[in-house]
């Protein structure tokens, strides 16, 4: 064996947990979401709907980006990751701190249960960027995925600090500042800082991968780094130091050039792509950023009209743009790391299934249908103020979920089953028959 | 690109693992090794070892340590004399040229 390094896959503790965590808080969103129907139209900082997006932000998407960049980074980085067990750490501070600070926004007890759960969140955040400096400083050369990872790192604990004094703000008002402008800056980095460089690290990697497809521009990608850095850093001074004016704009329209560069790159891929046929996953990918495109359109609108074009963005960017590509890439993913762990010892020892027949395609096939139909109703039922088309999408959004967790847990609890004659090998024949039979 | 010889001395014994090989599939698009053109070389010129050389289609794929299990399982019932190494290199870089047309087709590539 060569020096290389190759192949040296996380523990498996310290990814799964992340992708079944993620399944349970889709549930939980799903039937929190049939519970709010009635508040939907309502203020977007009604103590459920901030419960439901924490859901969405923390639970939901949070949850499986962590999972999913200790999985990843090694990859990038050509390199080990730091540590598993800080992983499992991380995992067990952010489960539990979700499960405080959302019921803590449910049934709205400020102080030390809303502080207990950010403080949770806040550690889990510190774990996170210390295994991705870790795993990231010991990387040979620059790369600038590996950048916007480790800058999504830093924006991921400035956010879940920003969250934790702003809850601290309700206990204790020791800040000049107002609490609705700490919140609006809370969220605005969780989005562009957190999830918005994370995405374009990781999906940069993923989806060129994934079609077969490649960019020889890179330096869209560095363009995007830096202007979605100096836009989110430039809201966050201003904000604090002055308030929230027209010069906001400013800052909105760099951080909205970073996203064109990085759609441009992920264009280009797809544009040079080899494999031409898309998959239920790409398509869910694509989707999500059509999402983010119509998201960054509607944002003169929702300065222009009232909140229920607030709740329109904010389902654009969390029912749409960040979950599509979750429910997509869990079945790009975690396959893999299930079959590695469960099949690579026996791999060439007898027939082992493919990591896509771990799950049921049939499912997600379902899991992609109802996804449309959700977001379809609870579009039109918003903008029309039908309760009953926001009841039948928040339905559909609980059988996509049932999808996505049932097929989660298949591939989770996944058991190798050895035949009796493990050991002789198939023929060439065999096997590609059963290979062109795919 | 593995190129076989008939002059080769080892021609035989080539053969006999390039067939073994294609049994060694590359979980992450489902296309045995040899189409998918990732084997380079296979040395048999040290009478008690075999060495392949082959790269991967990610590098730091974590999927790797699996297609190197497979190749040392497909390969070891018909060289059980041989002590079989496999060497991942990087260079020259994996692309879609390299595939033969059978991996291209299960691909689903258009030419």
């Amino acid at each position: 064996m060569a020096d290389i390094n190759i192949g040296k896959a996380p523990k498996n503790y310290a990814v799964l947990p992340f992708y079944a965590g993620g399944a349970f808080f889709l549930i939980c969103i799903a039937l929190a979401l049939l519970w709010v129907v009635p508040e939907l139209n309502g203020h977007y900082a009604a103590p459920h709907i901030v419960a439901l997006v924490h859901m969405f932000t923390v639970g939901w998407a949070s949850m499986i980006m962590m999972g999913a960049t200790y999985q990843l980074l090694p990859v990038i980085c050509e390199h080990d990751l730091f540590s598993s067990r800080l992983s499992l750490f991380s995992f067990c501070c952010v489960f539990v701190g979700a499960l405080l600070l959302i019921s803590s926004f449910w049934w709205f007890h400020p102080g030390w249960w809303m502080l207990s759960g950010g403080t949770l969140i806040w550690i889990a955040s510190v774990a996170y960027l210390i295994n991705v400096v870790g795993t990231g400083g010991r990387c040979d050369r620059h790369h600038i995925r590996k950048c916007l990872m480790v800058s999504a790192g830093s924006w991921f604990v400035f956010t879940t600090t920003l969250g934790w004094w702003t809850a601290l703000q309700f206990v204790h008002p020791v800040s000049h500042v107002p609490i609705p402008t700490w919140l609006k800056i809370h969220a605005h980095v969780g989005m562009a800082g957190w999830f918005l460089q994370l995405i374009s690290g990781v999906s940069t990697q993923l989806i060129p991968m994934f079609l077969l497809g490649k960019s020889k521009k890179s330096y869209l990608l560095n363009w995007a780094f830096v202007l979605q850095n100096i836009g989110l850093l430039s809201f966050v001074v201003l904000s604090w130091l002055i308030g929230i004016h027209a010069w906001i704009w400013i800052s909105v329209a760099l951080v909205v050039a970073g996203i064109v560069f990085h759609l441009a790159y992920l264009y280009d891929a797809y544009q040079h792509r080899v494999r031409k046929p898309l998959d239920l996953q790409m398509k869910h990918s694509l989707l999500s950023f059509l999402f983010l495109s119509l998201a960054i359109l509607s944002i003169p609108v929702v300065y222009a009209f009232d909140h229920r074009w607030s709740i329109i963005y904010g389902m654009l960017l969390l029912m749409g743009w960040v979950s599509s590509l979750i429910l997509g890439q869990t079945f790009k993913t975690l396959p893999f790391i299930v079959w590695n762990d469960r099949y690579k010892q026996w791999n060439g020892k007898f027939k082992v299934p493919l990591p896509r027949q771990l799950y049921s395609e049939r499912r997600l096939q379902w899991q992609f249908r109802l996804y449309l139909a959700s977001w379809l109703l609870l579009f039109a039922g918003i903008m029309l103020q039908n309760r009953i088309l926001d009841y039948a999408g928040s339905l559909c959004w609980l059988g996509m979920s049932v999808c996505y967790g049932w097929n989660v847990i298949q591939i989770l609890f996944h058991r190798v089953q050895i035949p009796e004659h493990a050991g002789t090998v198939y023929t060439r024949s065999a096997l590609q028959r059963e290979n062109a039979g795919h | 690109m593995l190129e076989l010889s008939i002059q080769d001395p080892h021609f035989n014994e080539k053969m006999l693992a390039i067939d073994a090989l294609h049994q060694v599939i590359d979980p992450e698009l489902f296309v045995n090794i040899i189409d998918l053109g990732l084997v380079y070389d296979l040395d048999f010129s040290q009478p008690d070892q075999l060495v392949i050389t082959m790269t991967l289609s990610t590098p730091h794929c974590p999927l790797g340590e699996a297609i190197e299990a497979g190749i040392h399982h497909v390969l070891e019932p018909f060289f059980p004399n041989r002590k079989i190494e496999v060497n991942i290199v990087w260079e020259p870089p994996w692309d879609f040229s390299m595939m033969t047309d059978e991996g291209r087709r299960q691909l689903g590539i258009e030419e």
